[in-house]
């Protein structure tokens, strides 16, 4: 199915409910970088991305206790 | 998949009615009778529409195989028409291309082509006895199809392949499209012997044959010319970038740039809707594989890790080369790792064919600098004032005491200076309109 991104169309959380009240939009930087022989950090052009996602609620929520489980566990 | 690439190559079959000996598909006879089906095609446009909405840079389509012109024409129609109404509904800017082998275009598919602006990349190795390695089907066939794509005003454009066959015709097959056709650009790629049956060339030859010859031809004074082989445009301007500048690398490149963008800025989808990180990987690699277009991939994170992968497996090659310390890495391709890996089955570059290629070149731009950016100017100068497309971003010109400067303010009249409206671009002056 679509996702639509464009105001007053009915959007949808991937998980398929009609987003009603809250959405949430999140947006990552991602941006890669080599440490080259001569000891330079050098971009990589190819590697700038910023994909984003709009989800319910409940799906932050699974969202972020995935986060949590995988980095905040203690040693 | 489609949040970050400016390229697909689709490939609608595997499937080829040609067998060359130098094509990286290999086992082609397995793939006969392959199509790709409406209704996956219909799921990746979706797909693409969804993923491209709060991206709204161009997309381009290239339709490829194996032979994308055994698409029966009904289908074919049916699909292109579908993306155009997905696309033109979500304002979203499209192009369509597509690869061939030029043997099965009839006056049909000229009338489909020209209908959707496809734009026709045609493969041809060149006059003589050039094409032997490909085909057994005559010469004058293709010329026959070459005067059917302009009498139907087909946009089209050649990409020869050289080996040991066509080496020493290059731009004797150039000055015939030119001449004949019309064709301003052509694209002279090096190919590598990926299915062991020899035919290569080596490096310096390739440079010394295929792409100097452009290069002599463009800084000569008596001639009113461009410079119309593609690679060397591109490597030009990443030589001036590297030797006329200080710059900050932000060149993204498809295919070209030293870590390149297969798997991100291009993507390639197989029949069956397999994603892999570039069309040039022979058979199904797991390495090259990213996944399906059925596949869910939340923020395109899994896309994200196969490349990341990918980088990390350049950035291994890279130091164990040694590229980083290389006169040329400013301007080389550093090797394809799609050839390599479908050759030996792991990860490399061949630095037999890569290093001379782009040695040589590097080596004849600094022994003509001064020629090289007086024809720039000559050729795209606009009232003695010449806007030079940079490949990354420019911080400021090197030193003014280097000798090209005093040559070109001397002998050309000319100065170079830093576009304040653009840091991508280099301006050259005629000296006497400043």
């Amino acid at each position: 199915m679509l996702d639509h991104h464009h105001k007053g169309e009915n959007m949808n959380c991937k998980c398929g409910k009609e987003l009603t009240d809250v959405k949430v939009e999140i947006e990552l930087a991602f941006n890669v970088e080599r440490l080259n022989e001569n000891g330079t950090w050098e971009p990589i052009p190819n590697s700038i991305a910023a994909p984003r996602e709009i989800m319910c609620m409940d799906c932050f929520s699974t969202f972020v206790d995935v986060i949590d489980d995988t980095f905040n566990k203690e040693s | 998949m489609f949040r970050h690439n400016n390229q697909l190559i689709l490939k609608t079959t595997r499937d080829c009615n040609l067998r060359c000996e130098y094509c990286y598909i290999k086992n082609k006879d397995h793939f006969k009778g392959e199509m790709i089906e409406y209704n996956l095609y219909k799921t990746t446009i979706d797909r693409m529409v969804d993923e491209r909405l709060s991206n709204k840079q161009p997309i381009s389509i290239i339709f490829h195989g194996g032979e994308p012109t055994l698409t029966p024409k009904p289908q074919f129609i049916k699909m292109v028409t579908y993306a155009e109404n997905q696309f033109r509904k979500h304002g979203i800017h499209y192009s369509f291309g597509m690869q061939s082998n030029l043997t099965l275009i009839d006056e049909e598919w000229c009338q489909i082509l020209s209908k959707y602006n496809i734009s026709l990349g045609c493969s041809f190795d060149g006059v003589g006895d050039s094409m032997d390695k490909r085909t057994t089907i005559k010469q004058q066939s293709f010329y026959d199809k070459f005067d059917m794509l302009k009498k139907y005003n087909v946009s089209f454009g050649f990409l020869m392949v050289i080996h040991e066959g066509n080496i020493n015709n290059v731009m004797e097959s150039y000055q015939f499209l030119r001449n004949n056709y019309e064709i301003e650009n052509i694209k002279v790629n090096y190919v590598e012997d990926i299915n062991g049956l020899g035919g290569e060339v080596n490096g310096s030859e390739f440079f010394t044959k295929a792409w100097k010859p452009f290069l002599d031809d463009y800084i000569n004074e008596d001639t009113p010319y461009q410079l119309p082989e593609g690679n060397c445009q591109h490597l030009l301007s990443k030589f001036v970038s590297d030797y006329v500048m200080n710059s900050e690398i932000s060149e993204k490149s498809n295919c070209g740039s030293k870590i390149c963008g297969g798997g991100m800025s291009i993507v390639e989808m197989e029949a069956n809707g397999d994603f892999q990180l570039c069309g040039r990987y022979s058979g199904n690699s797991p390495e090259a594989y990213i996944m399906n277009v059925n596949d869910k991939d939340l923020f395109s994170l899994k896309q994200l890790r196969k490349y990341l992968y990918f980088i990390n497996e350049k950035h291994k090659v890279i130091l164990d080369v040694g590229c980083d310390t290389c006169l040329a890495d400013g301007i080389c391709d550093h090797g394809c790792m799609a050839f390599y890996y479908s050759k030996f089955g792991k990860w490399g570059i061949r630095t037999d064919l890569t290093c001379d290629i782009h040695k040589d070149f590097y080596d004849y731009c600094v022994q003509h600098i001064s020629e090289l950016l007086r024809a720039v100017h000559k050729e795209i100068q606009r009232n003695g004032e010449a806007k030079y497309m940079l490949a990354n971003r420019a911080i400021n010109i090197k030193s003014n005491n280097t000798p090209y400067i005093k040559t070109l303010s001397k002998k050309y009249g000319l100065m170079l200076e830093l576009d304040p409206m653009n840091d991508r671009s280099l301006l050259i002056k005629d000296i006497n309109k400043v």
